[in-house]
């Protein structure tokens, strides 16, 4: 198996054990698998062969994030924090250039760059946050809020062509719908309105996907690159550094709170939020929606009138949304238990899936289901369609 | 001849019935289900919820799932009972405009006959759904203590459903009326309903003339088959509690599991001596790992735990008859009304206090609403003698100085009916007297009710005592009271008309039946796009399975490519339209989807 280092000090791991990829296997092999190999994955002669870097070769150097590259060993938080440091300065760099040969420095390029990107939509302020959002002043800076390590681990490896079949998954692992990390679904994806569509996939800027790796997949490589960031993150996504050059255009119109909020937060308050800000766009960026939607749902925790945090909650919302109806089919199918109540009970589900499932009375379809949940209506799905997986339920034309 | 529908509008559960030929039938809903919970809920997407899907989410969306408006139908802000609920309602209920009470639901405001309304609306819907033709009369009843502007509020919301209610009746009457009584001797009967969330026992005179005199009612609107299923779920709970020490109490999900769980243990019980309750995955502990609630619960259990709920209504039953003066041995006939009274236990207890066995020849459920059935049938046919003669529901007076309350109908009097009394003035020279109509049985002019008032003026001055005022109360078939007053020395008159009121004006009903009009287009609109959709669905999947075979006839030929091109073109429109919901596309798609069909039929068959 890849990714096998296990890193005690990780605080994400330590909060979370189930969303990290240790938790995933057994801390020690069973007598009978030990003289199994099981590190196929990582053989440094294989990954070389493929045209992939071990993770002794990676490194942290601003171009290595446009090469396909194998699961890094550090941990994910650390890799993240690393990467976003090396992409602001990068950034600042390219931003000094810009302002040296031009006479309005920055502006009128960001400006350009801003207007042709495409916002995430607009949306109300009823964005109800989940009891599970985590309280944003009480976590750490340097802390990542529930990286999508599992999945990047699992994810298509582009360039090779070879792909990893994703470990089995309980339903336990899916705990919180901000836990929930799923490759994104291209038809559903593809199917959002625009303009409210998100930028999905081919966040990494090359002229095209990479072979194999489809639109809004999730990648393999290190999740951020500075240098695409202005193309393939929703508008003024782009650069929350940006928007402090700039009037921000994710927060007009109507956006003096979010200006005043920029210019009048006091400095210390103002670099941790945009910490959190920046990772939220990158995530969304590189196509990892819960793990941008768990930062927006953070950030609205400590300031439920965040406009942009409200726009990309929302949009978040919509494409997992998508993903999880696209899973399940019709929502009009009536929905019927599968398994008798004896069989039920040996199933590891917890009390939210078997509360679903008392509702599944054999007429009600999964649209039903869904009104009289009383959970938020992506935390249902979610669960649904795990169930549907799982063959615990199945469906029935109405 | 319109038909007419009866319904039974209850506290937790309704029921619609209907005359079908000479035979009162209840009409069983979508579900299957004869009953249909009076509960009203509306989703986070802004979707209303009525009936059984309400109550499945009644506790994991409480603060906006209305359940017994009826409580609070007709009701004063200012009321005790107003505030008594807004102890107990999770749901938002504020005051109206009108010293009435509105309830808060998401972020709209309805009033409550509005909320009725919406059950109303649902009980047409499934008679009008299993007759195949519109509804627009009905008969509804209500408890015999509702008062006029109760009863008004009821009226209202059958309004606002679009119903004309052409009658609103007791409820021990109907239910009195479907086991066939008033048929031509007189009777003494007693009327014990126990239902979902309240209790009510009536001792009823039948005269053989359909003459039906509520002699007294009383109850508890704060009982029923609810407290029931609380000590099931107390005793579930404290058991749980014992054993993992997680207090289930403190998790919505598994409460609204607890409650349904426990309803239908308490109707298991009811025919058979022992239970299982099974709610896995009931909770999960901090520790990944969810734990299972397994239990049997037997008869004997049951009727342990709630025996004081039993013996509450006995107490209840003893105070009517002591109301009505009567003795059990007066009692000619009992009758059942209501889920709970087929609890063996409480059908003991009442034939161990009337001394006989009751009546059950009539599902409790639906007994009351095959009442109004026959109620509604027999005021459309004009058949005489099954047509009841409606009676005050409470006495009718004014208030007199030191705020006496002094009665000039008593309570139960048949309408149409008109009596007068003779009062004097209270001071020296006084010119003018203020009538203030009242409805109630107090003494206490404060504790009843107040219709209305006037003010007589141009009295003789005189000394206190020596001017007369002649004040006469008239109460038409339509139950609208005139009141009266006349100088009998001047022939100075004064009067007034009152007539009950909900709370709500004129123009907010039409609003309101504006609304609920335009709800029942779109849901109408939307279930025939379900329709469409369906069959859509269907042509496709055919059309789809057919390709193949299309392929293998003729794909080589430019026909072929060319037939192939097109149904896959059509196949696509059709799934836009669906997509778009625009019903007049998929129609013509759904044409389409049938020309392609029979099209590709006829080239398989020549192919083979």
């Amino acid at each position: 198996m890849a990714a096998k280092k296990s890193t005690p000090s990780n605080p994400a791991a330590g909060r979370r054990p189930l969303d990290s990829i240790d938790s995933l296997r057994p801390s020690s092999l069973p007598p009978e698998l030990g003289s199994i190999d099981m590190s196929w994955d990582d053989d440094p002669a294989s990954m070389s062969d493929l045209g992939l870097l071990t993770d002794s070769e990676f490194n942290l150097d601003p171009d290595a994030d446009d090469r396909p590259t194998a699961i890094p060993s550090i941990p994910m938080d650390q890799l993240v924090k690393a990467s976003m440091d090396a992409a602001e300065k990068k950034e600042r760099r390219d931003a000094h250039e810009i302002s040296s040969r031009s006479k309005t420095p920055s502006v009128p390029v960001n400006q350009a760059a801003l207007r042709k990107s495409v916002p995430p939509p607009a949306v109300s302020t009823s964005s109800s946050a989940p009891p599970t959002i985590p309280n944003l002043s009480a976590m750490k800076q340097d802390e990542t809020p529930t990286v999508d390590y599992r999945t990047r681990a699992t994810g298509t490896r582009s360039g090779a062509g070879a792909t990893q079949p994703a470990p089995a998954r309980t339903l336990e692992e899916f705990g919180s719908p901000f836990e929930y990390v799923e490759r994104p679904n291209v038809a559903a994806a593809s199917a959002q309105p625009t303009p409210q569509s998100p930028v999905l996939g081919n966040g990494f800027g090359r002229s095209g996907p990479s072979s194999g790796q489809p639109r809004g997949a999730i990648s393999s490589r290190p999740p951020v690159s500075p240098r695409l960031r202005p193309s393939s993150a929703p508008p003024a996504a782009a650069s929350q550094r940006h928007s402090r050059q700039v009037s921000s255009p994710l927060a007009a119109p109507g956006s003096a709170r979010v200006q005043g909020r920029f210019t009048e937060a006091p400095p210390t308050a103002r670099s941790e939020f945009d910490g959190y800000r920046q990772q939220m766009k990158d995530r969304y960026a590189t196509g990892d929606f819960s793990g941008a939607l768990q930062i927006a749902e953070a950030l609205l925790a400590e300031d439920s009138g965040d406009l942009e945090a409200q726009r990309y909650s929302t949009s978040c919302r919509d494409v997992l949304t998508q993903m999880l109806l696209s899973r399940i089919g019709s929502v009009n199918a009536i929905v019927k238990v599968a398994l008798s109540q004896e069989e039920l009970r040996w199933l590891t589900l917890d009390h939210r899936a078997g509360f679903l499932l008392s509702l599944v009375d054999g007429a009600l379809s999964v649209e039903e289901l869904l009104d009289i949940a009383g959970m938020p209506k992506l935390e249902s799905l979610r669960i649904l369609a795990n169930l549907l997986e799982q063959r615990v339920i199945h469906l029935l034309p109405s | 001849m319109d038909r007419v529908i009866g319904i039974d509008l209850g506290t937790t559960n309704s029921c619609v019935a209907i005359m079908d030929g000479d035979t009162p039938v209840v009409i069983p809903n979508r579900g299957g289900y004869k009953t249909t919970p009076s509960i009203v809920a509306i989703t986070e997407a802004g979707k209303r919820l009525v009936g059984h899907i309400a109550k499945r989410q009644a506790i994991t969306n409480a603060e906006n799932t209305v359940y017994a408006a009826k409580r609070l139908i007709g009701r004063k802000w200012n009321t005790p009972q107003v505030k008594n609920a807004l102890l107990s309602c999770a749901y938002g209920i504020i005051e109206g405009p009108h010293q009435d009470l509105r309830i808060k639901l998401r972020d709209k405001i309805y009033s409550v006959p509005e909320v009725s309304s919406m059950v109303l609306q649902e009980m047409k819907i499934i008679a009008e759904d299993y007759l195949g033709e519109p509804v627009t009369k009905a008969v509804i009843t209500v408890p015999a203590y509702f008062n006029d502007n109760q009863r008004q509020a009821t009226k209202d919301a059958g309004q606002i459903a679009g119903l004309d209610v052409i009658r609103i009746i007791n409820e021990p009457t109907a239910a009195s009326l479907a086991y066939g009584f008033g048929k031509g001797f007189d009777k003494t009967i007693v009327v014990y309903d126990l239902g979902g969330g309240t209790f009510d026992v009536s001792v009823l005179e039948i005269g053989s003339h359909g003459v039906f005199k509520v002699i007294a009612t009383t109850g508890d609107t704060f009982l029923g088959g609810e407290d029931f299923d609380l000590r099931i779920i107390d005793w579930l709970v404290e058991r749980f509690l014992e054993e993992h020490g997680v207090d289930l109490r403190q998790d919505r999900m598994a409460l609204q599991r607890l409650r349904d769980a426990a309803e239908k243990a308490k109707c298991e019980l009811s025919s058979v001596s022992e239970t299982e309750i099974n709610l896995p995955f009931i909770i999960s502990t901090g520790r990944n790992e969810a734990l299972h609630l397994q239990r049997t619960l037997s008869r004997s259990v049951l009727e342990t735990l709630t025996a004081d709920l039993v013996d509450r209504t006995i107490q209840i039953t003893k105070q009517a008859f002591a109301e009505a003066r009567l003795g059990v041995r007066d009692v000619d006939e009992t009758i059942l009304v209501g889920g709970m009274t087929r609890m063996p236990a409480v059908q003991r207890a009442v034939a161990q206090l009337i001394g006989k066995e009751p009546n059950r020849g009539v599902h409790p459920d639906e007994v009351v609403a095959l009442g109004a059935a026959i109620q509604g049938a027999a005021l459309v046919e004009d058949r005489h003698n099954m047509i009841l003669l409606d009676v005050t529901p409470h006495a009718l007076g004014i208030m007199t100085v030191g705020a006496h309350f002094e009665e000039l109908i008593p309570q139960n009097t048949t309408v149409p009916t008109s009596r007068a009394k003779t009062f004097t003035t209270s001071r020296d020279n006084q010119t003018a007297v203020k009538i203030l109509v009242m409805q109630g049985e107090n003494q206490k002019a404060d504790d009843n009710e107040l219709l209305g008032e006037f003010v007589l003026t141009g009295l003789r001055r005189a000394l206190k005592g020596q001017v007369e005022i002649e004040v006469t109360f008239s109460i038409n078939t339509d139950g609208i009271v005139s009141v009266s007053a006349k100088d009998l020395e001047t022939g100075q008159a004064q009067s007034i008309q009152v007539t009950a009121s909900s709370g709500l004006t004129s123009d907010e009903v039409k609003d309101m039946m504006s609304n609920a009009a335009d709800y029942m287009v779109e849901r109408r609109a939307d279930e025939a796009f379900e329709g469409i959709k369906q069959t859509i669905e269907t042509l496709v999947s055919q059309v789809e399975s057919m390709i193949p075979d299309v392929e293998r006839v003729v794909g080589g030929s430019d026909f072929g490519r060319d037939a192939l091109a097109k149904a896959k073109a059509v196949v696509f429109k059709a799934r836009d339209a669906v997509v778009r919901k625009d019903a007049a596309a998929c129609t013509e798609q759904t044409d389409m989807l049938d020309r392609t069909i029979r099209m590709f039929k006829g080239v398989v068959t020549r192919g083979n």
